[in-house]
């Protein structure tokens, strides 16, 4: 039975005396995982050691079982989604598409089929026939997303997928990724707009110079970080007397009314006493409670307390 | 965790054989190539060299036209060894230009724009890409150059008869081996160049300057040392002398045929080697 997982098993690369990543473990899982860090923390080498386009100075991965030093059986499993915008000179988007899949082994007339399908499926068949050259950063975009998906691969590898895409445009690919990871195959986005990961993956992956800090999703990674006060949002009609019953409790460690006086935010140190404590306060004070939800279980907030401010080093 | 339900399909129809998988480089090179209308015409008249050399051969075993255009049967009697060298070397010239010119533009734009991990990111690896865009040089000054000096040897055995082609078997193997290895050398040359060099018209010039600077310090050597050694360095004459050798004729070079043979073999090597050196998806920079 072949392996069905992606593993790094102390996976290290050094480009002479420059640490690319370090001592990596990891192990990725069907659905969509989002790789987050700085710009120059290591992602796209982690992503081009999974593609075997770079070779490890230390370790072991397998992706589903292939090694990455075998293109032609790696490549029939994995797309690959580059970040440099370079194409073959003078081509078009069909013949793009057709030549990728020529190389992946399908006849002409398969060939000429599936590039359309997929065309269609990024939404360029009316830019089909034009030269990329010509085409916008967006366009550019989807049609390396579209040579990375068209051979129907197990595993997508997208660095950088949403770069230069109009809002629309990202709400459709975001759609996409999301529709390839509920069939069960493995997406893996290397993003730095964080709100983005956070909606559409499963999982993260945070890595920091060459380090990974953390992985897994992203309530369980946020459940770790013990050092940082969990926050929870609390919009009620009377949140002076929530906040005052609340300084009663020794995990609460800061309680705030929020300025339209209609709510609170609280921090706590253990998120499980309070959700229990939290229910007896709102039964006994008979307040009118319209949400309650965790502040900062988001890759944002994770990110912020792990790396540092996002946006301030990438 | 989600729990997923494998839903898609894979590909599951038939696969062109891997081993020539490369080719689609080459289709692709061989169309990029015939978009210049010049190219195009230049490579045309690579042919003329050829097809006079037909018609000369034609006409040496044709009196009665030969009459009639006024030439004496002496004058055209007999096709000398000599001919057929010359036509090599006529068939050889353009053959080199076609290569030079056309080499830089199949990977120095690759290297340029970063290309290169899209190529890497399928099925094939750094083997598949030289091998593809070599075949492209191949298949281009094949037909001009080895096949069109089969032809003509063809024609002349079959007009001279008399087991004319079996004696002279040298003629056809010089044809055939000393092409290959004049393409196989400098396609190799010109692609580690342009690897290398990757702005084009740089990467042209440095390719000739390189034969140039080479045959000239070869020459300064040999004129200041007073031995021949400095033919090691002469790739124009290597290639010269092995062809000659092939013909059965006197070599230009005063070292022995094998040495010019390293010469050569050498060139292709280092030109391996620099390619490797090059051709990676991610370059590291220090």
């Amino acid at each position: 039975m072949s392996d069905e997982r992606i593993i790094f098993r102390g996976v290290s690369k050094f480009y002479g005396e420059v640490l690319g990543v370090n001592r990596v473990n990891l192990e990725f899982k069907p659905g969509l995982t989002g790789l987050v860090g700085p710009n120059g923390s290591g992602k796209s080498t982690l992503m081009h050691l999974m593609t075997g386009l770079l070779s490890p100075t230390k370790g072991e991965i397998s992706v589903l079982g292939i090694p990455p030093n075998r293109p032609e059986r790696l490549f029939r499993a994995v797309g690959y989604c580059t970040q440099y915008d370079s194409f073959p000179a003078g081509a078009t988007g069909a013949t793009f598409l057709r030549q990728t899949l020529l190389l992946h082994g399908m006849d002409r007339g398969q060939a000429d089929a599936r590039a359309w399908e997929v065309l269609e499926q990024v939404g360029l068949t009316d830019a089909a026939r034009r030269k990329i050259a010509g085409y916008s950063k967006g366009m550019r975009q989807r049609i390396k997303l579209a040579q990375a998906l068209c051979h129907r691969p197990s595993v997508m590898v997208l660095d950088e997928p949403l770069n230069g895409l109009d809002p629309m445009g990202r709400a459709e690919m975001i759609q996409l990724f999301r529709e390839m990871a509920d069939e069960g195959r493995y997406v893996i986005v290397s993003s730095h707009i964080l709100h983005e990961v956070d909606l559409i993956s499963d999982a993260v992956v945070m890595i920091h110079g060459g380090t990974v800090v953390a992985e897994g999703g992203i309530r369980e990674v946020r459940a770790e970080i013990k050092s940082q006060p969990i926050q929870v949002l609390i919009r009620c009609d009377r949140p002076h007397a929530v906040a005052g019953r609340l300084f009663d409790f020794k995990h609460v460690v800061d309680v705030r009314i929020l300025g339209d006086g209609e709510g609170l935010m609280v921090r706590t140190e253990d998120a499980r006493s309070f959700f229990a404590d939290l229910t007896g306060v709102i039964v006994e004070s008979g307040v009118a409670v319209e949400t309650v939800m965790p502040a900062d279980e988001t890759v944002h907030a994770v990110y912020d307390y792990l790396i540092g401010q996002p946006g301030g080093t990438t | 965790m989600a729990v997923y339900e494998r839903a898609w399909r894979r590909y599951t129809g038939e696969l062109t054989p891997i081993r020539t998988r490369f080719l689609v480089i080459t289709r692709y090179g061989l169309g990029e190539a015939f978009q210049s209308r010049i190219f195009t015409a230049f490579y045309a008249a690579c042919f003329l060299p050829s097809v006079a050399g037909l018609f000369l051969v034609y006409l040496s075993h044709n009196l009665g036209l030969l009459e009639q255009i006024g030439l004496t049967e002496e004058l055209m009697g007999g096709l000398t060894m000599s001919f057929f060298q010359y036509l090599f070397m006529w068939q050889a010239l353009p053959a080199f230009f076609v290569m030079v010119i056309l080499a830089p533009g199949l990977v120095a734009p690759d290297l340029a724009n970063n290309a290169l991990p899209l190529y890497f990111s399928r099925p094939i690896n750094r083997v598949d890409y030289v091998l593809g865009k070599m075949a492209v040089l191949f298949l281009l000054v094949s037909p001009p150059t080895w096949m069109m000096g089969l032809a003509i040897f063809a024609l002349q055995a079959y007009e001279e008869g008399g087991g004319w082609g079996t004696e002279h078997w040298r003629i056809a193997a010089a044809y055939l081996v000393g092409h290959l290895v004049w393409i196989l050398v400098i396609s190799l040359l010109a692609l580690a160049i342009s690897a290398w060099v990757r702005f084009k018209p740089a990467a042209v010039g440095t390719l000739f300057a390189l034969i140039f600077v080479l045959s000239g310090f070869a020459e300064a050597f040999n004129g200041i040392t007073g031995t021949p050694f400095g033919d090691l360095f002469h790739l124009t004459r290597a290639i010269a002398s092995v062809v000659l050798h092939l013909f059965g004729a006197p070599t230009r070079s005063d070292l022995p045929v094998l040495a010019n043979w390293f010469t050569l073999g050498s060139v292709a090597l280092i030109s391996i080697w620099l390619l490797n050196r090059k051709l990676r998806p991610h370059e590291v920079v220090r």
